[in-house]
């Protein structure tokens, strides 16, 4: 279906057309042809060692399964041992001691982790706008935002350097740069991939997922990172679009997502979460409170250094009241309730991915970050309520033309495998598109 | 979806000035008060 992504590549490696160590060369060659587009941060060393140990594999006919020898990138929130996790800062750079546990897990399948990819700085955002490192390049629209926080993964896949990339999302920073660049991108179920070696945003919400070109591109790498192969035959049934999620959205994002359920599934059931409009008050509260008391000591240290609107948030999530927090918890766990009870009825639910279309990225924004609530909370409320009730979603694009526009799914805790069927439907529709920015082979 | 109010945007050179001020209490929390009304996070139904 794709001719980008890893499954295309397992095919060539297979009938010996193709091998894990040229196809690394493609990418860092690549990645040289972008080093202006900002997606990365740096190079992994032991990549070229990773790879022909997979070629090795790949001659002898004992691939280690549908990840082995693939060049993928992680968000520089994520530890490999030897390299610095800035986690989107300019300061932090000592080298992590060693692996997150999910890198270790995508190597024993065979990935090989040729960079470290760029984001928001701690991933506070969903813009994808960093004034430290540059902001990586919508390749879709250079005078759009790529969104983030996984910013760099994103843009890293879209524009042809890696096969697949892996980002975290506290809000939607895996959806939403998928979304804005055309890719499948998902969110697990809050837990059920460690987070040993990742810095994060928040005491609950922050969960690592795949950026990839399809859905068996994702599911393979979810597979690896949650440990348990998704079964690609589940099915779904009773599929309910989420009605009220559409409300506030850009009238284009409404459209495109309306139009392609309906071509893909029919009418559908309508439904609404009354608590979940409440995301972006919730979110606020809980991402502001939970990032500041997790970076007291950087603020006490590092302030000066920080983006300014990194360092903005984090000062008045400081000095946000316990009331808030504690009505903000309440409305939360309503919240999971009342999308359980939806997810009993329903086995996915759909919305859309983000409300905007990429926004434009102003210039002073590039250069010290930009704090824009209201439209903030328009590109990303419809992502806060499956990180607050902890379930796992995903975005995968539905248009085919113009700019990017993706359709979320979210399922059922541990529903990763019916959620991932859904997208597949949908996909069958809507193939990938590559964009007009290419930098790949 | 319930959205902040709208406000202009905090960006540049804005931004850098208003993200050191906030460092001093008082106008902290004068700032945050337009941010929470904003957020409408005082509406958060109690529970």
């Amino acid at each position: 279906m794709s001719k980008d992504g890893i499954a295309p590549l397992l095919e060539a490696f297979a009938a010996h057309r193709d091998d894990p160590v040229a196809a690394l060369e493609r990418a860092l060659q690549a990645a040289d042809r972008a080093l202006a587009d900002k997606a990365l941060l740096w190079r992994v060393p032991s990549a070229r060692a990773e790879a022909e140990a997979s070629r090795a594999r790949w001659l002898a006919g004992t691939p280690r399964g549908p990840l082995d020898g693939a060049p993928i990138v992680v968000k520089d929130c994520i530890d490999v041992a030897g390299l610095p996790t800035t986690n989107g800062t300019r300061f932090l750079l000592a080298p992590a001691k060693s692996d997150a546990a999910i890198v270790q897990r995508l190597r024993a399948a065979g990935a090989v982790i040729f960079a470290k990819s760029n984001m928001h700085e701690f991933g506070i955002q969903p813009t994808g706008i960093n004034p430290h490192h540059g902001t990586p390049v919508n390749p879709w629209d250079a005078t759009r935002i790529p969104g983030g926080s996984s910013s760099g993964s994103a843009v890293a896949v879209a524009s042809g350097i890696a096969a697949a990339a892996i980002g975290t999302d506290a809000g939607g920073s895996v959806r939403i740069p998928a979304a804005l660049t055309g890719l499948v991108g998902l969110k697990p179920t809050y837990g059920a991939v460690p987070g040993e070696g990742i810095s994060k945003l928040t005491k609950d919400l922050d969960c690592a997922g795949p950026l990839g070109w399809t859905v068996d591109d994702v599911a393979a790498l979810a597979g690896a990172m949650l440990g348990r192969e998704l079964d690609a035959a589940a099915t779904f049934e009773r599929p309910a679009l989420l009605a009220d999620f559409l409300e506030g959205a850009e009238h284009e994002v409404q459209q495109a997502v309306r139009s392609a359920i309906v071509e893909v599934f029919g009418r559908l059931d309508e439904v609404a979460s009354p608590l979940s409009r409440w995301a972006a008050a919730v979110e606020f509260v809980v991402v502001g409170r939970d990032a500041a008391e997790l970076m007291r000591e950087l603020m006490a240290t590092h302030a000066a250094q920080l983006g300014a609107d990194s360092r903005m948030i984090l000062r008045l999530g400081a000095g946000l009241p316990d009331e808030d927090r504690r009505r903000a918890d309440a409305v939360r766990a309503a919240m999971r309730v009342e999308l359980l009870a939806l997810l009993q009825v329903h086995d996915v639910l759909f919305a859309p991915a983000a409300g905007r279309l990429a926004p434009p990225l102003h210039k002073g924004a590039q250069s010290a970050g930009e704090l824009d609530p209201r439209g903030l909370a328009q590109l990303a409320a419809v992502t806060f309520p499956a990180n607050l009730a902890g379930l796992p979603a995903c975005t995968v694009p539905c248009v085919r033309t113009g700019l990017p526009v993706g359709l979320q799914i979210i399922g059922r805790p541990g529903g990763e495998a019916q959620v991932l069927a859904a997208a597949r439907r949908v996909q069958a529709a809507f193939p990938p598109r590559r964009p007009p920015r290419w930098h790949g082979a | 979806m319930h959205l902040p109010a709208p406000a202009p945007p905090l960006r540049g050179f804005l931004l850098r000035l208003l993200s050191r001020l906030v460092g001093f209490a008082p106008l902290r929390n004068l700032l945050l008060g337009k941010v929470r009304r904003d957020a409408r996070i005082p509406e958060l139904p109690a529970p």
